[in-house]
């Protein structure tokens, strides 16, 4: 059994590292067209993701550990809809993978998907950070 | 810039109510919305968007997103239709499903239009000009049909027995007071009458014994 469940960890693992393969960490062009070219309400949009990023990434974490599958598909399915609003691609796909994960119930392999989400979103809040000017936070 | 005045409200005394429990994406679509020059009402779930609904005759058109704790977006569909099945109201579900199951259970509870997540604003824009132009329409419609309704009720006063004094011509009416002729029918009609003489009349009343009218 634990042989089979951990070729099951690196199957999601590696099937989680291939989906954000080829994706911007921040996609500031498509981030702006959804905005209409408008940087401001970008901005404005950005820092809202920086305030409420946090709690996610906690609530998806809180979730892994008391294997809550209910409570990790509702906060991977709103960090993927903010995530993909900012232009944050990689983060968004990682984020629906642990939603599916929640979904199904099967959470076997969340872990390592979790590994690539922390450094994904660590990546994006500082690219984030630049854009809403609040480097040095 | 400012949007209301390049975009001056494109259909006054319609809201456009904006349903997501994600603030990140409600702001995106606000700024979407409000650039087009509607006015935004903004809720953070399902039931707060009914209270707001409830509430808030001016809401024409509803952009909520699919999935939300507690009352999520079919169900507030649902909850709509199943209660408020006359109200003319354009919802529009928020959703990154695409399949055929999803968009058949999507209308089935209720919805009449889908947008993609996340959203893209030519899109928006594109499926709010169809909601608006369509919750306009029934706005107008109901409107002419309450006309017509009351017109009708209008009419039908005027069907049926009137009591009649075979002598004075005055008519009874439902408070058994009799009045003249016109006052009752100008009371229950549009009609307005002008007095004139017509020359039986004129002969008999107004003439001299023997004068003729012609």
């Amino acid at each position: 059994m634990a042989v089979r469940g951990e070729t099951r960890a690196q199957a999601e693992a590696a099937s989680a590292s291939s989906a954000i393969e080829g994706l911007a960490v921040f996609d500031l062009a498509g981030a702006l067209e959804r905005v209409d070219q408008d940087r401001e309400l970008l901005a404005e949009v950005a820092g809202m993701y920086l305030d409420d990023c946090p709690r996610l990434l906690t609530e998806i974490a809180q979730a892994l550990r008391t294997r809550e599958a209910g409570a990790l598909q509702r906060a991977a399915h709103t960090l993927k809809g903010a995530s993909s609003t900012v232009g944050g691609m990689q983060v968004a796909a990682l984020a629906l993978h642990l939603e599916q994960m929640g979904r199904s119930g099967e959470t076997l392999g969340a872990l390592a998907v979790w590994g690539l989400l922390s450094s994904a979103s660590g990546r994006l809040v500082e690219a984030l950070k630049s854009l809403a000017g609040r480097q040095g936070e | 810039m400012d949007a209301q005045a390049k975009n001056p409200a494109p259909a006054p005394g319609l809201r456009v109510l904006l349903v997501d429990d994600d603030r990140v994406a409600r702001r995106l679509l606000e700024g979407h919305v409000e650039r087009l020059g509607y006015q935004v009402v903004q809720a953070e779930c399902g039931t707060e968007a009914w209270d707001r609904i409830v509430a808030d005759l001016q809401i024409g058109v509803v952009i909520a997103d699919w999935m939300m704790p507690g009352l999520d977006g079919p169900g507030l569909c649902r909850k709509i239709r199943a209660q408020l099945p006359s109200r003319p109201l354009h919802v529009i579900l928020v959703t990154a499903r695409t399949g055929k199951e999803d968009v058949v259970a999507g209308l089935d509870a209720g919805a009449d239009d889908f947008l993609g997540k996340p959203c893209d604003g030519g899109e928006l824009r594109a499926r709010l000009r169809v909601g608006v132009r369509s919750v306009s329409l029934e706005r107008q419609l109901q409107a002419r049909l309450a006309e017509l309704q009351a017109a009708l009720a209008h009419v039908k006063q005027l069907q049926g027995l009137l009591p009649i004094c075979m002598h004075c011509k005055r008519i009874r009416d439902d408070r058994d007071s009799w009045q003249k002729l016109e006052t009752y029918v100008e009371r229950h009609t549009d009609a307005t009458f002008t007095h004139g003489l017509c020359d039986d009349c004129l002969e008999r009343a107004y003439l001299p014994r023997g004068a003729k009218t012609s």
